[in-house]
């Protein structure tokens, strides 16, 4: 019988073939928590035998309260990552999920009650923004960082990781500059298995060049566009540069490569 | 009387200019020397984001952090390049035929490429006795030197 886990809003999540939990997007349970590592946790159905492995996170993860490498899952048992719960059950057939109760219509409720129950909920629901958002600055969850990035004029990054036994030159320029700013742009020079961040401050239009140290050699290149909020991630390997959009899940596993990323044009 | 689209471009504009004031300008650099007679692999971490270098003895690097408080953490650089030909291993041989990819397999391939980033994480939170921190400005970037003892135990300090 498969098997699901079930979280604390009543939603179903079938342990299929893999199921991955962590904080990154490209997880299948996606869960934005401090306590939450990138890739955080993985469930599998082995012939029956369903198992969950911890993925050397600091926060661990727990089944029925101990902490746990690589172990078995049965119903009834109790699994929790960062502060989330969830509860393994034999999965539903599908289709058979239970439809929400729809409330019954009552009889005899008048338009003034209605109009006073609608004020009251919109002054409870400013309050409830009002308070979180508050919160939310408090807790640094809100920045001013982020505050621009939703607005779409927060910066964006790219990250350049060396896995070549050789050292590198990576350029970063960026391309239709307005007439009234110089171009913003930087040149990285990385020794072998370096990881190197740029934040780019103007989100546009960038092209990434990898050359070898002396410059004689090509390694390949990207123009990219950077908005704000992105975070995009280069690993040149002996071979290939591998580029991937942070958060983001591609389709084919060609957009995986420069030389043929849909990112890339 | 100014149409919305007209408004949001004004907002846009004031909201670039003002952005402009406060995010542009020169990244403070950090000036990195290693004085060991041995490689390391040295984690900059700063508002979030952590970059990694490997120096050679003698080697020396600049790296650029926003500005604010940075954390640098030492380690002799084969812990490190141990991990990162591993990891490559890993992806090359899943990438092998990027177009044939499953979909469970770009996942795996996105899971390693987030490894590489935990993996500095947890460099940078064993490196207890082996760190220092310093602060940063516009104005001025920062020193480290590392160094090691005559017992080889690696030493450091931050400017």
């Amino acid at each position: 019988m498969p098997l699901a886990l079930l979280d604390d809003q009543g939603h179903e999540h079938p342990i299929g073939p893999v199921l991955r939990i962590g904080s990154q997007g490209a997880n299948h349970i996606v869960l934005a928590d401090p306590l939450v590592s990138s890739v955080h946790a993985t469930l599998w159905d082995q012939k029956g035998t369903f198992y969950i492995r911890d993925e050397n996170t600091p926060g661990g993860t727990f089944v029925n309260g101990a902490k746990i490498r690589l172990t078995t899952l049965k119903p009834g048992d109790r699994v929790q990552i960062g502060r989330s719960l969830f509860q393994v059950e034999q999965a539903r057939p599908s289709g058979a999920v239970a439809a929400p109760a729809r409330p019954q219509p009552k009889k005899g409720v008048g338009w003034g009650k209605i109009l006073a129950a609608g004020c009251m909920l919109a002054m409870g629901g400013c309050f409830a923004l009002a308070l979180g958002g508050f919160v939310a600055y408090k807790a640094q969850i809100l920045t001013p960082e982020s505050l621009m990035n939703l607005v779409g004029l927060g910066p964006g990054d790219i990250e350049v990781v060396n896995f070549r036994d050789d050292s590198m030159a990576v350029s970063i320029l960026q391309l239709d500059v307005p007439e009234d700013s110089g171009p913003m742009g930087t040149s990285l020079d990385m020794n072998p298995y370096d990881v190197r961040r740029w934040r780019v401050q103007n989100p546009g239009r960038y092209r990434v060049d990898f050359v070898t140290a002396d410059g004689a050699a090509n390694l390949g290149g990207c123009t990219l566009t950077v908005r704000s909020g992105n975070y995009y991630q280069f690993v040149t390997m002996p071979e290939t540069i591998v580029i991937r959009l942070k958060g983001e899940t591609p389709e084919t596993g060609a957009d995986l490569v420069v030389s043929s990323s849909t990112l890339c044009r | 009387m100014l149409r919305h689209s007209q408004r949001r471009h004004l907002l846009r504009s004031l909201i670039l200019i003002c952005a402009a004031f406060v995010l542009v300008g020169c990244a403070p650099m950090i000036l990195i020397t290693n004085n060991a007679d041995f490689g390391v692999s040295v984690v900059v971490a700063a508002k979030g984001s952590q970059q990694l270098v490997s120096l050679a003895p003698g080697g020396e690097t600049a790296v650029e952090v926003a500005e604010g408080a940075y954390g640098v953490y030492v380690y002799p650089d084969r812990e490190w390049i141990e991990f990162a030909r591993t990891k490559r291993q890993e992806i090359v041989m899943i990438l092998e035929y990027p177009v044939d990819l499953s979909p469970v397999e770009i996942v795996e391939v996105l899971a390693h490429l987030d490894g590489i980033s935990e993996r500095i994480k947890q460099l940078e939170a064993q490196a207890e006795g082996v760190a220092c921190s310093g602060n940063v400005t516009g104005d001025g970037g920062g020193v480290v030197n590392v160094g090691s003892d005559p017992n080889a135990v690696i030493t450091v300090s931050c400017n």
